[in-house]
């Protein structure tokens, strides 16, 4: 189309023209077949667009009486970091003190190392061999010095354990 | 602070449907124009209400539901390009609104061919058709000129128009 108030079609449907100009291209319709079906073409359009939309708005999800409740974002708006490292910052928090926990009751349970540390404070009160014949404690010396941390239960007789007891 | 309330209540019960309305043309139906919906009526409540006319409220809200939209649909622009190809297998995506509507021939035809043309226009129409505001408000609610909003309208409609004559041609 060639035609110079094809533009204006648009203006014209939409009634976004002066008083004066509307007249213009009303006079211009009524002399140009092709700027009528131009017009009859923007308003079907338009009626399926509306019509559709109508039928769009009918079927949302919506409640009615839906209120607005801005306590569910509040946090949300407080806490500057997103809700990702939020929870695993957490997580990391909640695993380090389990951790911390099990290894302070692991140490309490079962310390060789304290008992060494008791044994050699006071040499002399009485040291309590454990039920095993032997307990080696390399591991907490990284094996500089197992041989002296080796502890055999001595026998009644002082047999050395594995020999002929009855 | 009750009258407030009234107020932004009354606003959301005549602005909300159109809202979500809108956002499904930009996005499709897949909640998250009822997510950022919610998103714009939230930040009118805590920043700006009291702060614009409650006459234009309305322009206002959908000129923040819309930036939500492009943004979501630019985080959505990376990955659309792998999951195209699975949702065209496993039909992963959410149907356009008028797929899943009850709608005639014409109207889904014409739905479609909205759906191809570019979000500007696409936005303009819409607004103007859908929602029967003004060129100047249009532009107050995409944030551009009158005189783009004139050239926007037109061109749609007449890209419209081009699609539907190639299509009834197509059917002869």
């Amino acid at each position: 189309m060639n035609c110079q108030y094809t533009e204006k079609i648009s203006l014209l449907v939409d009634g976004e023209m002066s008083a004066e100009e509307t007249r213009n291209v009303e006079a211009h319709l009524a002399n140009c077949a092709d700027c009528e079906r131009l017009k009859n073409d923007f308003l079907f359009f338009r009626r399926q667009i509306k019509e559709s939309a109508r039928q769009m708005t009918a079927t949302a999800n919506i409640l009615p009486n839906q209120k607005l409740k801005n306590k569910n974002y509040l946090w949300r708006r407080q806490v500057p970091l997103p809700v990702s490292a939020f929870a695993l910052i957490m997580i990391a928090l909640a695993a380090f003190g389990a951790w911390s926990a099990f290894s302070r009751f692991g140490r309490s349970e079962n310390n060789p190392v304290s008992e060494i540390t008791k044994q050699s404070a006071s040499p002399e009160k009485k040291f309590a061999p454990p039920e095993q014949s032997e307990l080696s404690l390399a591991r907490f010396d990284k094996g500089g010095r197992a041989e002296i941390y080796t502890i055999r239960r001595q026998s009644a007789d002082g047999n050395e354990p594995g020999g002929n007891e009855k | 602070m009750a009258r407030e309330h009234e107020q932004i209540t009354t606003i959301f019960n005549e602005t909300y449907p159109n809202l979500c309305r809108f956002l499904e043309s930009l996005l499709g139906r897949d909640n998250q124009a009822q997510d950022i919906a919610q998103e714009s009526f939230l930040r009118l409540y805590q920043t700006e209400f009291g702060q614009i006319p409650i006459s234009e409220a309305r322009f206002w809200l959908f000129r923040v539901a819309r930036n939500l939209a492009l943004n979501e649909l630019d985080k959505k622009r990376t990955r659309i390009k792998f999951w195209q190809r699975v949702g065209e297998v496993f039909r992963v995506q959410s149907q356009s609104p008028a797929e899943l509507l009850e709608l005639n021939e014409a109207q889904k035809a014409v739905r479609k061919l909205l759906d191809s043309l570019p979000e500007h226009q696409r936005s303009a129409l819409l607004l103007r058709e859908e929602e029967e505001m003004s060129y100047r408000e249009i532009a107050f609610v995409l944030n551009v000129s009158e005189s783009k909003i004139k050239i926007d309208i037109f061109r749609a409609r007449a890209a419209l128009r081009a699609e539907w004559q190639k299509r009834e041609e197509n059917k002869r």
